[in-house]
């Protein structure tokens, strides 16, 4: 499931090929598609109907195509924040057909010295797609088509994983799999849109649905590779799913962090604090909605987060899956 | 065979500079199809003969490398990462989110990280450099698979684009490999103006050492390297860069023998075949450089396939060029309107 | 120990290797049967045997200083031999072939980045014609240096590669093969691997071993690197000059079973290895190396053990390869 979530484009804004996939396997007792495109899934609660909204966003980082040039060359804009400096000489697939190209480098030869070392800046780059003129070019691919990287996900070295879109596709395989069932509450899953542009899916499905307590599940920052000081490292692949308590857009609820803490520590899953406050989720959006929200977030550790490969520990992953659910059984008290 | 389908044939196996087996393996067994001889030299090049069966005839050697860039393991760290330094002149800003494979004891999934650009601190001013990457593996024993010298090649293999242009990681020069393997074809059964070597020649991109010594062994009277040069792209202010789908280049430089040349040039006009000019005004950086001085000297002459995108993990060509190549090359061994 | 300080302490630097080449003569006669001494000056002793054409090489140049030009109140100024940059030249003292000694100093106070040019000698000269009595232009000198042992660890001057040259002449004493083997002490090495070439050249060896220093990556805030000092003696894999042949190198640990050693990937550098691979139609050629710290310093560093177990590498690579 997650293999082929990962491998689906989805770039923020264009988010119709997961949508789809997700929608031909989704079990509830209500699916809808809101005017922004998130889908919203509706299991009826058995006892009571308090709402808890758990959210996962479908879009993932990629680009958006700004111009066509006279020799047939894409110029694009990237979509979500992906450091520039891993873009050039990437392979990547354009469009609804999936035209394959690649992101053009200069010759290192051709490089004056200072070229050489400084990172190439995403203005001075394009999609080659082969074309021979623009006109062919215009013949394959529009101005506002999407681009993504062309990665295939798969398992490597000790219960690792690596894929394009991990980030938050992780979070999808996850939220099909908590709606399977009925629990005491009314639960909506939210499968969101435009996540990496600022989370306005997300706002929009909590304006409608109005919940009383939300979790947000996410892939993660981790930075603990070569160099890096333990410090700065975030989080650590291996460590367990990620609690964080407060990042850029949002303070976690202290009430519900404390739960899946005590839930995680009693059912001995491997936790780990987020060792930042950088970044942000659908939860910024979702808690300050409508009167307020009661709102945490549960994580994946990614390494190269926002880049061609990101990498994920598959037991990270698994404590995930486990602690959401143990925690599903037990979150009903809190509403 | 099909130049498309031999072009991805060609990338399928990997050859690092120095660690050319596999690559060289597959070369020596298409060449076995077409020649008489074929031998494999002390450092590894693949030589094959093909007499004309003229008395007297002088030797023409026509060659290409087959070794592509790659990296070569340093050291180990803790949770599967490994230090590298890269063989061959490499842009190390590509390295960053690159995927590829280690050959250690079994072939290793890894991808390329860096430090991520908000943790450096002031002062590192997002430069790249390699010692601050490394291999990610997710291998924790890393030291039962992988030792000191292991080296790692980029993941992308042969990929179509639109119309007749293709993608691949080692075009440079595997597109020089494809030409000389469809001019073996071609000229079955011809009559040939010379006595023709061809050679697939290793460590190119370590500072044309392979063709040193088959040069020393073939000791021909004139030689052609088949090569790639710079394409145009987008943003190509550069002169000396090449459009694709235009025909290959033949090079002019006073380091190349302006008589072959020339040849060269008006078999290609008088057949109209599509080339280019190119101009070097010194050494050509290509195997021709160390083939013409390797024993008692020759001719030497460079024909290029313009390819866009060099030592990167995505270089394009324009199939047609191969192809065109391949015509010029093969009327020239046929005999053309130069006197041997 | 005694050779080996000798041999540190002998003037050599590249392209006046006279005097140690002398010296090496001495040593190795007893287990040759034919030496001669070919136009670039490289050392050739001949083993005679029926087996394989093996060449051993081993440099025995050392970095050293040229003078370039004289000044009117008897000052030099000199040019690096081989890499030798300022900071380790700087307020040290050096020898001349002939036996004057200078110190070398810097004009005015040291910048940031030192300046080769910047750099003279002073040779205690107290004017252009009392210096011109004691040396000329082209002479070259060389560090002066103490041989010092520093528990398992010795220190000197031109350990590059001496310690090389004092392997091979050990190796020679303990060789018992059918091998058909060329023991020869190079020229040149540290200004571009060119005795090595005409060597191979005149020899067309069937194999060859290259013996040399390499650098270490184990002292403080070092650049990474793999091989330590003790760690066992490296063998090669790649330098800027050669890749080795990797038959000869999965060869070469199979015979270091029961030694310590360690595989060498080494970013800069070269070795004689390189000019000998690509003689004529190619040389396969293997790399032996002897952890050393702080190269082309005087106090280049080796630890005793390494080099006894470079000695073995060297005769199991004669006697068995």
């Amino acid at each position: 499931m997650l293999e082929t979530l990962s491998n689906l484009n989805g770039v923020s804004g264009s988010e119709d090929e997961v949508r789809s996939f997700i929608l031909s396997k989704i079990k509830a007792d209500e699916v809808t598609v809101d005017v922004m495109g998130n889908i919203i899934a509706f299991r009826k609660g058995l006892k009571s109907h308090k709402k808890m909204m758990v959210c996962a966003h479908m879009d993932e980082v990629g680009f958006i195509i700004s111009e066509i040039t006279d020799k047939g060359f894409l110029k694009f804009k990237s979509v979500g924040g992906i450091d520039e400096r891993v873009l050039i000489s990437k392979h990547v697939t354009v469009g609804p057909d999936k035209l394959p190209g690649v992101i053009a480098v200069k010759a290192v030869h051709l490089q004056e010295k200072e070229e050489r070392e400084k990172p190439v800046e995403e203005k001075d780059l394009a999609i080659d797609i082969g074309a021979e003129s623009k006109e062919q070019a215009q013949k394959l691919v529009k101005i506002g088509d999407y681009a993504a990287f062309d990665t295939s996900y798969s398992l490597f070295g000790d219960r690792f994983m690596k894929g394009k879109a991990l980030d938050d596709r992780i979070g999808c395989a996850c939220l099909l799999k908590l709606l399977e069932r009925n629990y005491d509450f009314d639960f909506y899953g939210v499968f969101s849109v435009c996540e990496e542009i600022g989370g306005t899916g997300a706002k929009v499905a909590a304006q409608n649905i109005r919940p009383d307590l939300a979790l947000v599940l996410e892939g993660t920052t981790c930075s603990d590779v070569y160099k890096t000081e333990p410090h700065q490292q975030v989080t650590r692949l291996g460590d367990g799913v990620c609690i964080p308590i407060r990042d850029r857009s949002m303070v976690a609820n202290r009430e519900l962090v404390d739960a899946l803490i005590a839930c995680a520590e009693k059912n001995k899953i491997k936790w780990q604090y987020k060792h930042t406050t950088a970044g942000g989720t659908d939860g910024g959006a979702i808690h300050a909605s409508g009167a307020g929200v009661k709102c945490a977030v549960l994580a994946v550790p990614t390494r190269y987060i926002h880049s061609p490969v990101g990498v994920a520990s598959v037991d990270d992953y698994e404590a995930f899956l486990l602690l959401t659910e143990k925690f599903m059984e037990e979150v009903g008290g809190l509403i | 065979m099909e130049t498309r389908k031999l072009l991805k044939i060609l990338n399928e196996p990997y050859g690092v500079s120095g660690s050319e087996d596999s690559v060289s393996d597959l070369i020596q067994e298409l060449f076995q199809k077409h020649c008489d001889k074929v031998q494999k030299d002390a450092l590894g090049n693949i030589i094959g003969y093909i007499p004309s069966g003229k008395k007297n005839a002088k030797k023409l050697m026509i060659d290409a490398h087959i070794d592509e860039l790659g990296l070569i393991i340093t050291g180990m760290e803790e949770r599967g990462f490994l230090l590298f330094t890269p063989i061959g002149g490499t842009d190390v800003k590509i390295l960053p989110g690159c995927e590829v494979t280690v050959f250690g004891k079994k072939p290793l999934y890894g991808v390329i990280g860096a430090k991520p650009p908000h943790l450096q601190t002031a002062g590192e001013d997002k430069k790249l450099k390699a010692t601050d990457m490394a291999i990610d593996t997710g291998v924790l024993n890393i030291e039962d698979y992988v030792r000191v010298g292991d080296v790692a090649v980029y993941n992308s293999g042969f990929k179509a684009l639109t119309g007749d242009y293709v993608c691949a990681r080692a075009f440079d020069d595997r597109a020089g490999i494809a030409v000389l393997l469809n001019f073996l074809e071609a000229i079955k059964g011809k009559a040939l103006a010379f006595d023709i070597y061809v050679c697939a020649a290793v460590q190119e991109e370590l500072g044309l050492r392979g063709a040193k010594t088959a040069g020393f062994n073939v000791d021909p009277d004139y030689s052609i390297t088949l090569d790639v040069t710079f394409g145009t792209s987008f943003n190509s202010t550069d002169s000396g860069s090449f459009e694709l789908g235009k025909g290959p280049t033949i090079c002019m430089s006073p380091s190349l023998s302006k008589e072959l040349t020339d040849s060269l040039i008006s078999i290609a006009k008088q057949k109209e075949i599509p080339f280019q000019y190119e101009v070097e005004e010194g050494g050509t950086g290509t195997n021709a450089w160390a083939v013409q001085t390797a024993h008692s000297g020759c001719k030497s002459a460079l024909v290029s396939v313009p390819l866009r995108y060099m030592h990167s993990t995505c270089e394009v060509l324009n199939i047609k060029d191969v192809d065109d190549a391949t015509k010029i090359l093969t009327f020239f061994a046929e005999g053309g309107t130069f006197n041997a | 120990m005694k050779l080996l300080e000798q041999l540190c302490l002998a003037y050599g630097p590249s392209g006046a290797e006279g005097c140690v080449r002398e010296q090496i003569k001495n040593e190795i006669a007893p287990y040759a049967d034919e030496i001669s001494v070919d136009a670039l000056g490289n050392l050739i002793a001949h083993k005679k045997g029926s087996g394989k054409k093996i060449m051993l090489a081993a440099h025995m140049d050392e970095i050293g200083l040229m003078v370039t030009y004289i000044d009117d109140k008897g000052f030099l100024r000199f040019a690096q031999v081989g890499w030798l940059p300022p900071v380790f030249t700087i307020n040290r003292q050096v020898r001349f072939e002939n036996g004057v000694k200078g110190v070398v100093a810097y004009e005015k106070e040291m910048e940031k980045e030192l300046k080769q040019a910047k750099l003279f000698i002073d040779i205690g000269a107290k004017s252009r014609e009392e210096a011109e009595s004691m040396v000329k232009v082209g002479d070259c000198a060389v560090m002066v240096s103490e041989f010092t042992e520093m528990n398992d660890r010795v220190t000197c001057k031109a350990m590059d590669n001496r310690a090389g040259c004092y392997a091979l002449i050990k190796a020679a004493q303990e060789i018992n093969s059918s091998n058909d083997i060329y023991y020869v002490f190079t020229t040149q090495e540290e200004i571009g691997l060119r005795g090595a070439k005409t060597a191979a050249f005149a020899i067309e060896p069937d194999l060859a071993l290259s013996v040399d220093t390499t650098m270490t990556g184990d002292t403080p805030e070092s650049d990474k690197m793999a091989v330590t000092l003790g760690g066992g003696v490296a063998i090669k894999v790649m330098d800027g000059s050669i890749i080795t042949n990797s038959y000869l190198r999965k060869r070469m640990i199979e015979l270091a079973q029961g030694i310590p050693y360690q595989l060498e990937v080494l970013i800069d550098g070269g070795t004689d290895g390189g000019t000998i691979h690509t003689s004529r139609g190619g040389v396969m050629t293997g790399g032996i190396s002897i952890p050393t710290r702080y190269i082309h310093s005087i106090t280049e560093t080796v630890d005793k053990n390494d080099l006894k177990n470079a000695i073995t590498l060297i005769k199991r690579f004669c006697e068995e390869v």
